[in-house]
């Protein structure tokens, strides 16, 4: 199956400045197995620096600082990193924004 | 009725939505949550438009280092209530404008009272466990809450209308991990007049809005985007099932 990520903001510019990237899985997949495939074979680190400082992606597997959307929705409303994929599938990656 | 003196003041801008669309500018109640760098812009642009009556509510008091980005605040007001400053300086700026500020801290026990019959809350916050409160008393209430939020060079932001669009849990199901932000001023500014601008052009029934879209903006590369957002049924805040 293949599936489109959008990037976003820094995570955007660690993935080479592109806007969509087409990934390839094998079915079934799911965010989890795209994660993976996205740190294996696209270059997304685990941390990216922003400034002075440092922002975590993740801690071992798990997410830390990335919102994950599927088709619009938040993968924490859905199965989490076990969210199933389908072949279509739109999968937004964005650095969440806390201040004011 | 706008006076002689109301329609020269805001002849600019009536040229763009007419004396009918200040007519609504000058009847609307915006409540404002939060007085420090989102807060200094949206309440310096919705008083300088005409909004009629502004409660903006903060409970912290000034500090040195709030001085780069909250606008409202300056060099003589450290060590005092922002509620305060806020309100000295928003009358100050259009004495058309009721300003009350309130100097209390947003619980889920006191929003509701503190909103009142207001007609839509503005997310000048700085943390998303307050946040969450605005969510839920904005669709307690029907009203309209107007997301923002910064960090560094980067930005946030959203419209949310009850029983229309993705609500601000339905995006963050779960609260991101709070973190001293660093912050450029212009973010603020760039934020917040995006809030403003769905602010008025909400109450001016003028355009779209930013209603199921989250708006980023990426100051580093000097670009906006926008991802499309759903309302989650389950969610529990807004959701039906």
């Amino acid at each position: 199956m293949k599936v489109t990520v959008k990037p976003f903001l820094f995570i955007r510019d660690a993935l080479g400045d592109q806007r969509e990237i087409e990934v390839k899985l094998d079915s079934p997949a799911t965010i989890s197995d795209l994660l993976t495939t996205l740190r294996r074979d696209y270059g997304l680190p685990d941390e990216i620096p922003v400034g002075r400082g440092v922002f975590k992606l993740f801690d071992g597997n798990e997410v830390r600082n990335m919102v994950v959307l599927k088709n619009a929705r938040s993968i924490k409303s859905l199965e989490g990193l076990e969210t199933k994929l389908e072949d279509g599938a739109e999968i937004a990656l964005f650095p969440p924004v806390v201040g004011g | 009725m706008l006076t002689e003196n109301e329609l020269k003041r805001y002849e600019r801008q009536i040229r763009i939505f007419g004396g009918e669309g200040q007519e609504r500018l000058k009847n609307a109640k915006v409540f404002i949550a939060g007085a420090g760098g989102l807060g200094s812009s949206i309440s310096i642009y919705l008083a300088a438009a005409g909004i009629g009556r502004i409660r903006i509510v903060d409970h912290e008091k000034i500090e040195l280092s709030n001085l780069n980005r909250q606008i409202l605040h300056w060099d003589k007001d450290i060590g005092k209530k922002k509620a305060a400053s806020a309100e000295e300086k928003l009358k100050k700026i259009n004495p058309y404008v009721r300003v009350e500020a309130i100097s209390e801290t947003i619980e889920e026990n006191n929003v509701l009272a503190l909103v009142d019959d207001f007609d839509l809350i503005v997310d000048a916050m700085d943390n998303f466990h307050t946040r969450y409160i605005l969510n839920r008393a904005a669709i307690a209430k029907n009203i309209p809450l107007f997301h923002g939020a910064i960090n560094g060079l980067y930005g946030q932001a959203t419209t949310i209308i009850p029983g229309k669009t993705a609500c601000l849990k339905c995006i963050f199901p779960e609260p991101p991990p709070s973190m001293t932000f660093p912050v450029i001023g212009a973010t603020c500014g760039v934020i917040g007049c995006i809030q403003v601008t769905e602010v008025i052009k909400h109450l001016v029934k003028m355009g779209s809005s930013l209603e199921n879209k989250l708006l980023l903006w990426d100051g580093l590369n000097t670009k906006i985007d926008e991802i499309e957002i759903e309302r989650t049924p389950s969610c529990e805040d807004c959701g039906w099932k």
